[in-house]
């Protein structure tokens, strides 16, 4: 149950929510924080738009 | 968070893309379309037919039988088939633009086409511009104008996302997953199933809906016919086989649109095939709309008869 508070924490954190890291995490570099945005922004601009449509195979 | 290490956050997201568009831009290299694209760069220099259209003729077409079937065989004409799945007229009139600017020979241009194609204007949302349809950005300005002439909005955006593979490509990297999302959800599902009662009588009310609203042709087919005309080429429009059941072909929604659109490809100085019933065995088709590989055959076959007999009328 612990465990489970700390990665809520932790995903509040990351995700902006909460200002500071749960106990035992440093905050994170802005450089840290830089790739984890922009790697989000590429993951949601990956799979956006395509739930609901039927598309060919194309590679 | 003080306006320095934002700046050091955001430039490092900024990096990231960058290098996710690189990635991009690398692995699509030999997409479907870019490989496409590059089989029309190649095609013969004395190619005197042109097959365009979307899947339903990418995979009705069978070149070597259609070869085979003209008459006088001695005057069969070089063939190239550039159809290509998942595209709308849009993508085939920037095709045919593509093509007829180095294949200085074609004279005849066989389209197929069904259902509503020949007046739907397409879409162009965010969902809509996948797959093939991504061919679009490869000429932002040019598709800009047949899918929304005039508008300023779709023409900066279609630019716009030309220049970013994420955006532009990102059908591709979905692909892997839709593999598997397709496998899955064939599991169960017989090899042929047949469209359901309730699909044929919404794709019968759009049929009417076109008859009804009258509006002609959408600007991307009058731009293919313009096209052709231009270079005095002759067009046939054929009207696919698509796995309705005959019943839905003989029926007066299908048949009023035929009659519809046949006046139009007439007035137009086109020459208008009706081939929706040529191959009405299910056993000839690949799943429910797309002919296999021998339906294709025997489609083909048919139609370079009928094509070789009104351009060879004396060979009878």
């Amino acid at each position: 149950m612990r465990m489970l508070l700390r990665l809520k924490d932790l995903l509040e954190y990351v995700g902006g929510s909460a200002d500071t890291p749960p106990e035992g995490f440093r905050p994170l570099s802005p450089v840290a924080l830089g790739l984890y945005w922009g790697l989000l922004i590429c993951a949601i601009l990956a799979f956006s738009g395509q739930a609901s449509k039927f598309i060919y195979i194309d590679f | 968070m003080t306006r320095r290490p934002l700046l050091l956050s955001v430039l490092t997201a900024l990096a990231v893309l960058v290098v996710f568009n690189l990635a991009v831009a690398g692995a699509t290299r030999l997409t479907a379309r870019r490989k496409f694209l590059a089989r029309l760069e190649a095609a013969p220099p004395e190619t005197r037919l042109l097959f365009l259209g979307n899947s339903l003729f990418e995979d009705g077409i069978d070149t070597g039988a259609f070869v085979e079937a003209w008459r006088p065989a001695e005057r069969a004409p070089a063939v190239f088939s550039a159809a290509l799945h998942a595209t709308t007229p849009v993508e085939h009139a920037l095709v045919l633009r593509q093509a007829l600017s180095r294949l200085s020979q074609v004279r005849y241009l066989v389209y197929g086409y069904s259902d509503e194609q020949l007046s739907l204007q397409s879409q162009t949302g965010w969902g809509d511009m996948i797959s093939s349809r991504a061919l679009s950005y490869a000429f932002p300005d040019e598709a800009a104008a047949l899918y929304a002439p005039g508008s300023l909005e779709t023409r900066w955006r279609f630019r716009a996302l030309s220049l970013l593979p994420m955006l532009a490509e990102r059908t591709t990297l979905w692909s892997k997953v839709e593999t598997l999302r397709k496998a899955l959800g064939a599991v169960g599902m017989p090899a042929q199933a047949s469209p359901k009662e309730e699909d044929l009588e919404a794709v019968a009310q759009r049929l009417e809906g076109v008859v009804r609203a009258d509006r002609g042709f959408s600007v991307a087919v009058k731009e293919l016919f313009r096209l052709a005309r231009a270079q005095g080429v002759q067009v046939f429009v054929v009207e696919m086989p698509a796995g309705h059941p005959p019943a839905f072909y003989e029926g007066p929604a299908a048949r009023a649109l035929r009659a519809y659109n046949r006046a139009r490809v007439e007035a137009e100085s086109g020459l208008y095939i009706d081939a929706s019933l040529w191959i009405q065995d299910r056993k000839y088709f690949r799943d429910a709309e797309h002919l296999s590989p021998e339906g294709a055959r025997l489609f083909s076959a048919r139609l370079g008869q009928e094509i070789s007999r009104r351009v060879e009328p004396s060979a009878e």
